[in-house]
């Protein structure tokens, strides 16, 4: 074991130990149930291992803020130790002494039998099962001990993830960037230092798994179009996209990104001789049969307000409307809440979050790192062409699950106009193609350019993560 | 080169470090002690106080920081109405009359006594005057285990209580509280022994941590263009590849 660690590079060594030191800092700092939906997810974990119930469901009715959806157990936890008041609440504080918790085990030993296993139907039961299953083992090894020991074994659990997701994203950029130290140094440690990324993973969520997991798929891809679709590869990336899809719904895109590399590297290594114009055709039939499919369902029936709703919905997610559109359904709500706000710097119940003025900042940042983007696809065009089909892969990697995600917002929307649907903690399985990037942007610069701004960018992204903890900690202990 | 690439990191963590960081850690704040029922977050409820009534609650814990007690009264709309908050528990006791002629919706501040130590009370509030009034209270999920009755009545509400520093501190001023606070409620293991360098290692390891690798990253590659590399199969270039084919003398560098 310890020889295969020697083996890694020392660049990438240190990177994954600062991102566990951020995992447990994380874990430790933020009081236990305040991320996104952790009740719930602590809930399902509970009916699978106390009531032994594997409680997915289609759809689930019940109000997020109903009580009765968690157990005796849970809802006694979370009111004496203050956990609940505070949900979201910028007033409140946990309540933080040992006289407290002293209260608490009071009321704990006096829990009745089944106050595990009581709990009604949590919003949650709508995910797939896979990470619950996986979060069951930490939650199990640990039944002996109080639910917030519980529930903190299984945040440790979700640490794995996290170094997985940077050490994917290093192995990707040294693949895909010239085995460059510095730009996979660049990549990995975008990755490691979102401040996002890591208080998202932290939480009991299955989140943490599906961003492995995409990363995961990503590199099988790469692989698959590198080496060509060989046996191993094809089910490695198979088992991947299952595993993604039995994780969350949101896993399913990855699914459509391999078969569509698997077709291309399928077609780069047997370029069929005859027939080809008839298999693109057929491809490309294929192709606008399953987006009108997927329309149909988006648009809740395929209609042609509908159709022009959804195309206005997303235009104006991201540009100015023009005078002849209508407002979208959940005005406000486009590319600077979930890509700069959401995604860089809002935490827990999206009470916590960065300033104005470095939102600005992270804002035309991201613009101008939008614009290098561009620019080294222009100066690498030649290098692009050579791989055109990787090329369109990795961003078939981006814009399927981008137009998925806006897929859902707009049929949910649909369904509920008062809930916008997506947010930045969606965009994080997207987070290594964030960091590659950023390294391809710098890749196509002078060298002494790049690597200067390389830097400054690392610098950056540190400083991002030191805010962002302590902005959590002043939330909650000052 | 490479060392303009690591100051371009150093300076901007620097900067960012003493603009941003310092400032926050170092800056004295209104620091509350304990909360023990927090202001509603969308509904807000009155718990009635009429005239000669006492609303009491249980389980409110006095940290041995507090000195000042923190609640929202309604008059609707005439002067205030003489109060008494009272605070009772084991080796902690306090009674602070609060003076009429307060304004209608607002908060009270009132001086109590530093405990010694943690101490759980049941607080009571008594409207000594003769005028009713209402006490803030919440009945959504963000009500309290401490739930008030009126003169032994249930109200079924946590009554907006906090306690407070008497005068501002800094969060530096109060590192060795919080390291002690974040540990409640957590597993067993999980206390300030283990926060603090947990601590240290997050402020001074992540951005050291982070200069070096790149430092080191720069240095790596530097060494690796000396002797002839080779193109992986997926490249999409960069310098440091061109470069390698430039060394290996198989391209131009252009």
């Amino acid at each position: 074991m310890l020889a295969r660690l020697r083996r890694l590079p020392a660049p990438l060594l240190v990177l994954l130990a600062l991102t566990l030191v951020e995992g447990l800092a994380w874990t430790f700092a933020n009081p236990p149930l305040q991320n996104a939906d952790e009740a719930g997810h602590v809930a399902y974990v509970q009916k699978i291992v106390d009531a032994q119930d594997l409680p997915w469901r289609r759809s689930v009715g019940t109000p997020r803020d109903d009580p009765r959806q968690y157990s005796t157990e849970l809802r006694a936890a979370a009111l004496w130790s203050g956990l609940e008041p505070l949900r979201g609440n910028l007033a409140a504080r946990p309540l933080w002494t040992g006289t407290d918790e002293r209260l608490w085990h009071r009321v704990e030993d006096d829990l009745p039998p089944g106050s595990r296993d009581d709990g009604g139907v949590a919003t949650t039961f709508s995910n797939p099962p896979l990470y619950y299953l996986y979060a069951s083992l930490p939650y199990a090894a640990t039944a002996w001990a109080s639910t917030f020991s519980r529930q903190e074994a299984m945040r440790l659990a979700n640490i794995p993830f996290l170094l997985g997701a940077v050490a994917l994203t290093w192995l990707l950029a040294w693949q895909l960037l010239g085995r460059s130290a510095w730009l996979a140094t660049v990549a990995a440690g975008a990755v490691a230092l979102q401040p996002v990324l890591v208080s998202v993973v932290t939480g009991v969520t299955p989140d943490g798994l599906l961003i492995f997991l995409y990363a995961l798929g990503l590199e099988l891809v790469v692989l698959v179009m590198t080496r060509g679709p060989t046996r191993r590869l094809a089910l490695g990336l198979a088992a991947v996209c299952a595993a993604a899809a039995l994780t969350q719904g949101r896993g399913l895109p990855l699914a459509v990104v391999a078969a569509l590399a698997l077709a291309l590297s399928w077609w780069r290594s047997h370029p069929p001789e005859r027939h080809r114009r008839l298999i693109l055709a057929g491809a490309a039939g294929a192709a606008v049969l399953a987006l009108i499919l997927v329309l149909a369902y988006v648009e809740r029936g395929l209609t042609a307000d509908r159709t022009k709703q959804f195309a206005s919905y997303l235009w104006q997610f991201y540009l100015r409307p023009f005078s002849f559109m209508s407002p979208p359904i959940f005005p406000n709500w486009g590319f600077r809440q979930v890509f700069i706000e959401r995604f860089y710097g809002t935490f827990d119940q999206f009470e916590v979050g960065f300033s104005k003025w470095l939102f600005d900042l992270l804002k035309w940042g991201s613009v101008a790192g939008l614009l290098l983007v561009a620019r080294a696809v222009v100066v690498r065009w030649a290098a692009l062409r050579r791989r055109w089909d990787l090329a369109l892969v990795l961003a078939a990697a981006f814009l399927v699950p981008l137009f998925a995600l806006h897929a859902q917002a707009y049929h949910g929307l649909l369904i509920d106009p008062g809930d916008p649907v997506m947010t930045g903690r969606y965009l994080l399985p997207l987070i290594p193609l964030f960091g590659l990037a950023i390294a391809f942007a710098l890749s196509a610069m002078s060298r002494p350019t790049g690597r200067v701004l390389g830097g400054a960018l690392l610098g950056s992204m540190a400083l991002l993560q030191l805010t962002g903890l302590g902005l959590l900690t002043l939330r909650f202990y000052a | 080169m490479r060392r303009a690439a690591v100051a371009a990191a150093v300076v901007v963590i620097l900067a960012g470090v003493l603009a941003g960081l310092l400032p926050a850690l170092t800056r004295d704040r209104d620091y509350p002690a304990e909360i023990p029922s927090p202001p509603a977050l969308r509904e807000t409820s009155l718990v009635d106080l009429p005239a000669g009534a006492r609303a009491c609650w249980p389980y409110a814990v006095v940290e041995h920081h507090a000195g000042e007690a923190r609640f929202k009264v309604t008059t609707r709309g005439r002067p205030g109405a003489p109060l008494v908050l009272g605070l009772t528990g084991d080796g902690y006791r306090a009674r602070v009359a609060v003076p009429a002629g307060y304004p209608d919706n607002s908060e009270l501040h009132v001086a109590v006594p530093r405990p010694a130590r943690d101490a759980e009370v049941v607080t009571c509030v008594r409207n000594a005057g003769r005028r009713a009034v209402a006490l803030y209270a919440s009945r959504d999920r963000t009500r309290s285990r401490s739930l008030a009755s009126v003169d032994g009545r249930p109200t079924g509400a946590s009554v907006w209580f906090s306690l407070y520093e008497p005068r501002p501190v800094s969060l530096l001023d109060r590192l060795g509280a919080t390291m002690s606070r974040m540990s409640a409620f957590r597993a067993g293991v999980v206390g300030p022994w283990l926060l603090w360098p947990l601590a240290l290692l997050f402020v001074l390891g992540v951005p050291a941590g982070t200069v070096w690798a790149y430092a080191r990253a720069l240095r790596d590659d530097d060494l690796a263009l000396e002797p002839a590399g080779e193109l992986g199969p997926g490249d999409v270039g960069g310098d440091d590849a061109r470069e390698r084919e430039r060394v290996a003398g198989r391209g131009d560098g252009a």
